[in-house]
C-alpha cells in the first residue's frame, strides 16, 4: 500500500519536473480549427472547446496541483503546531486560550469556511492559502496538544527541565520531535484535502484563473461538454484521482508503519 | 400477463416522457428568477418575462413590426409629435373593476416619473398623462420621440391598478397583484416558480388557451437541458450552445434560434491606460479573429457582429465594420508606437471563461500582455459600473427593435450609463442621438443612425463579437409559443397538443 502510494507520488512529482519534455503540445495553445477532437493519434486525450490539446494540460496540471498541495499545507502546518505544541505543553491559560480558539473554529464546516473567506477576499489561489491558515490550522493544533500533553510528563523531559533547559529547547529538541510521526500522517491525508478543494474552488471559478492548466478549472470547462466531449472533463479528474489516492496510500501506510491509531 | 402489463406500462411511461393524463400545465424554466412582480422595480431578466403576462400594453407589436391595437383600440398622434391620444377598449383587470384611463395615466407616469423606476430611459419625454374621460387618455411630450409607440411595448410600460396601488402599496404587487395582462398570479414561491393561471376577464376573448403556466428557476443549464429532454419542462429558456445538438438528436424536444437583439462584445475602459490610447484599441480590435471566435463559442450558431449595434434593431447598417482580422498590422501598430508589452487585465465573471482565453490568445499574439481576472458576478457590476476595471466581455439586449435605447444605453456617453460604462463620450454621437430621437422621418432618421454605427466603429468604444439568437429548448407538444426580441413569452397565442 505504502509503496504503491509512494510510487503514485513520485509519479506525479516526475511528471511535474519533466512537464516540458512530456507534453506533446504548448498547454495553452489554442487552435480554432481542432476544437472538440475526441482521443486519438494526434491528441492523446482529444482536445477542449478552444482546441487546446488536453493531455499536455493534464501533465502542466500537476505542476499546479502538487504546487497547491505541498504550499498549502505549510502555513496551517507551522501555526497548527506552534500553538499546540505551546498550549499542551504549557497548559493552564495559553491552553485555555488555544482550545477556545480551536473550538470556534472546529463547528463550522471546513469547505464551507474556506469558500466564505475566499468569496470575502476575492478569488485566487493566495487567497485560498490565506484561507486554509486561518482554517485549517486547527487539526494540526489539536493533534501537536495532544502530542505535547503527554510528552511533558515523559520522563526525558522532565529530566531536561530539572537542568535547567529553556522552555524553548525542550520544546524544539525533545517534544516537536516525539510529537512529529501522527502529524505527519496527518499532513498526508491533508495534501490530498488541499489539492481537491483547491481544484474544487477552480471549479467554482473562485480559484486559479483561466487560461491556467488547472484541473479544477478544466473540469469546468468542460462541464458544459459532458455528454458531447466528456474527454475535457474525465482526464483531469482521473488525474485527480491518481494523485489523491497516492497521498492517501501513503498516510495509511505510514500510519500502519508507525502504529498510530487514526 | 401481469408482467407484460408491467412492461407495457413501463413502455408507455418511457415513450412519452410525461404523465399519461392530458396536460393542462405549461412548465418553462429558466435560469433566471423572479424577484418582483412590480413591474417599475427591477430590468432583471426573469422579472421581464413575468411582467408582460401579468400587465398588458397599450399597443402591440405584430410578427411583421407594424403596431396592433392593444387595450389602446386606435390612437392618434398630433403633427408635431408632442400629444398622443389614445382611446380605449371597454376591458377589466382579474379583480372584475373596469381599467380605466386613470389607471392608464397613473401607470405610465409610474414608469416616467417615480423615483423607483428602475428604467424609465424610454419614457424620458413625457410631459403629463392624463385622463381625458374614461377611456380616453392624453400624453404630452416635451419634444417629440420617433420611438414613442414602441416603448410603450418596454416590460415596464404594463397597465396596472391604480386603486388597487394607491390603496394596498408595496402589497399590492406581493401578495395577488391584480392583473390586466392574461394570466394572473395563482401562488409565487420566491426562489422556486411563480405559478400563473389565466385571467379571465383578459381583453382578448377566448385566450389564453393554455390554462396553467409555471414559470420554475432553475439555475444550472446543464438541469435545465437534462429536464427538458427528461419531459420534467416543457420549455428551457436558453439552451448553451454545446447541447444544441444534443437536445434536438432527443425524441420529442428540438430548440428553436429565435432573433434577439443580443450583442456580446468586449469593453474597454477609456477612463483608463491602456485603452484610453486609440492605437491600443484598434490594435486590440485588429488581433481578433472575431469570426473564429464566434465559430469556437456558438458552434456557428451566431453571426459575427460588424456594427456596434444589434443586428435586429431598425436602422442597423450591415455596411460598417470594425478593423478587419490583421494581427500583422495591430503588432506593427504596436510596434510603431512603442507599445509592445501593453499590458491587459481583463475582468470576467466565470461563464466568460472560454471567449476570455480566446481574446487572450489573440491579444498576446500581437505582443499585448493579457491578464485574466475572475470575479463574481456581484464584483462585476459593482467594478464595472464604478469604473474600476480595464477591460472585460460581456452582451446587452435592447427593449424594443428601435435603436434609440441601445445607443443611449451603449454608446452616448451623456446618456446616464456612460456608454456601457466604457466611458466613451463623443460629443457629435452625443448628439446625433438627440437629433435621431426627433426625427419622425424614417429615412433621415436611418442616416443618423449610420453615421452613430461609422463613427462608433472607428472610435471603438466597445469591441463587437456577436449576435447571438435566444436559444430555447421547445417540447414538440408546446405550439405557437416563442420568445419576442423583447423577452416576452407569446404564452397567449400559445397551446399544449396531445400529452
Amino acid at each position: 500500500m505504502f509503496v504503491t502510494g509512494l510510487a503514485l507520488v513520485l509519479v506525479w512529482c516526475l511528471i511535474a519536473l519533466v512537464a516540458p519534455w512530456l507534453a506533446t503540445h504548448d498547454p495553452y495553445a489554442i487552435d480554432f480549427v481542432a476544437t472538440l477532437k475526441p482521443p486519438g493519434a494526434a491528441h492523446w486525450f482529444g482536445t477542449d472547446n478552444v482546441g487546446r490539446d488536453t493531455y499536455s494540460r493534464v501533465v502542466y496540471g500537476s505542476r499546479l496541483a502538487l504546487y497547491i498541495g505541498l504550499l498549502g499545507v505549510i502555513a496551517p502546518l507551522v501555526i497548527g503546531m506552534t500553538v499546540g505544541l505551546t498550549a499542551g505543553y504549557f497548559g493552564g491559560w495559553v491552553d485555555t486560550i488555544a482550545m477556545r480558539l480551536v473550538d470556534i473554529t472546529v463547528p463550522f464546516p471546513f469547505f464551507v469556511l474556506v469558500l466564505s473567506i475566499v468569496a470575502v477576499l476575492g478569488p485566487g489561489i493566495e487567497n485560498y492559502f490565506i484561507a486554509l491558515a486561518l482554517v485549517g490550522w486547527v487539526g494540526y493544533a489539536r493533534l501537536a496538544r495532544s502530542e505535547a500533553m503527554v510528552l511533558r510528563q515523559a520522563e526525558f523531559v522532565l529530566a531536561a527541565r530539572t537542568m535547567g533547559f529553556s522552555h524553548r529547547y525542550i520544546l524544539l529538541r525533545h517534544i516537536l520531535p516525539n510529537a512529529l510521526s501522527p502529524i505527519v500522517v496527518y499532513v498526508m491525508t491533508d495534501v490530498t484535502l488541499v489539492i481537491l478543494f483547491g481544484a474544487a474552488l477552480g471549479f467554482l471559478g473562485m480559484g486559479v484563473s483561466p487560461p491556467a492548466a488547472e484541473w479544477g478549472v478544466m473540469i469546468a470547462e468542460g462541464q458544459s461538454y459532458i455528454s458531447t466531449a466528456w474527454w475535457i472533463s474525465f482526464f483531469p479528474g482521473l488525474a485527480m484521482v491518481l494523485i489523491g489516492v497516492g497521498f492517501a496510500l501513503i498516510g495509511d501506510g505510514l500510519a500502519r508503519m508507525l502504529r498510530i491509531e487514526r | 400477463m401481469h408482467m407484460n402489463g408491467i412492461v407495457a406500462a413501463t413502455m408507455a411511461v418511457l415513450l412519452c416522457g410525461t404523465p399519461l393524463a392530458a396536460q393542462d400545465t405549461l412548465r418553462i424554466a429558466s435560469g433566471s428568477k423572479v424577484t418582483s412582480l412590480d413591474p417599475i422595480a427591477t430590468a432583471a431578466a426573469g422579472n421581464i418575462e413575468a411582467y408582460g403576462q401579468l400587465y398588458t400594453h397599450l399597443v402591440r407589436k405584430d410578427h411583421d413590426g407594424t403596431f396592433k391595437p392593444g387595450l389602446a383600440q386606435s390612437w392618434d398622434i398630433s403633427p408635431d409629435g408632442l400629444t398622443y391620444t389614445f382611446e380605449l377598449r371597454p376591458s377589466k383587470f382579474s379583480d372584475g373593476s373596469d381599467i380605466t384611463a386613470d389607471d392608464v395615466a397613473f401607470s405610465l407616469l409610474r414608469v416616467a416619473k417615480d423615483k423607483s423606476s428602475a428604467y424609465p430611459a424610454g419614457f424620458a419625454p413625457i410631459k403629463e398623462v392624463t385622463a381625458v374621460d374614461a377611456d380616453t387618455v392624453k400624453m404630452m411630450l416635451d419634444y417629440p420621440s420617433a420611438p414613442m409607440l414602441s416603448n410603450l411595448e418596454i416590460f415596464n410600460a404594463g397597465i396596472v391598478s391604480k386603486a388597487d396601488v394607491e390603496k394596498r402599496g408595496e402589497e399590492a404587487f406581493t401578495v395577488n397583484p391584480v392583473a390586466s395582462g392574461p394570466y394572473m398570479v395563482k401562488e409565487w414561491k420566491p426562489n422556486d416558480r411563480l405559478t400563473l393561471a389565466a385571467n379571465p376577464n383578459y381583453w382578448r376573448e377566448g385566450l389564453p388557451k393554455i390554462k396553467t403556466v409555471d414559470l420554475i428557476e432553475v439555475s444550472d443549464d446543464n438541469a435545465r437541458a437534462t429536464m427538458l429532454m427528461a419531459g420534467e419542462i416543457d420549455v428551457d429558456r436558453h439552451v448553451p450552445w454545446p447541447q444544441i445538438d444534443e437536445v434536438n438528436n432527443s425524441p420529442n424536444v428540438s430548440v428553436k434560434l429565435e432573433p434577439s437583439t443580443v450583442l456580446y462584445l468586449v469593453l474597454p475602459n477609456l477612463a483608463k491606460p491602456p485603452f484610453d490610447n486609440p492605437i491600443v484599441r484598434k490594435a486590440a480590435a485588429m488581433a481578433l479573429d472575431r469570426a473564429a471566435i464566434t465559430n469556437a463559442v456558438t458552434l456557428g450558431h451566431a453571426t459575427v457582429a460588424n456594427s456596434t449595434l444589434p443586428n435586429a434593431l431598425n436602422y442597423y447598417d450591415k455596411n460598417v465594420s470594425p478593423p478587419a482580422y490583421d494581427p500583422a498590422g495591430a503588432r506593427k501598430l504596436l510596434e510603431d508606437a512603442g507599445l509592445l508589452g501593453t499590458e491587459i487585465n481583463m475582468m470576467i465573471v466565470p461563464s466568460y471563461a472560454q471567449t476570455a482565453t480566446l481574446l487572450k490568445a489573440q491579444w498576446d499574439a500581437v505582443g499585448f500582455k493579457t491578464n485574466v481576472e475572475q470575479v463574481d458576478v456581484g464584483l462585476f457590476w459593482s467594478n464595472l459600473t464604478s469604473g474600476e476595471f480595464e477591460a472585460t466581455t460581456t452582451w446587452y439586449y435592447n427593449e424594443t427593435e428601435d435603436p434609440d435605447l441601445a445607443v443611449r444605453w451603449a454608446l452616448c456617453g451623456t446618456c446616464g450609463s456612460k456608454s456601457f460604462y466604457t466611458n466613451y463620450d463623443n460629443p457629435e454621437v452625443d448628439k446625433l442621438t438627440e437629433e435621431a430621437l426627433r426625427e419622425q422621418d424614417p429615412t433621415k432618421r436611418g442616416a443618423l443612425y449610420s453615421k452613430i454605427q461609422q463613427i462608433t466603429v472607428d472610435d471603438l468604444p466597445q469591441i463587437p463579437l456577436y449576435y447571438a439568437p435566444y436559444s430555447n429548448g421547445y417540447s414538440d407538444h408546446v405550439k405557437g409559443l416563442s420568445l419576442t426580441p423583447a423577452l416576452q413569452w407569446t404564452l397567449e397565442d400559445a397551446e399544449l397538443t396531445g400529452g
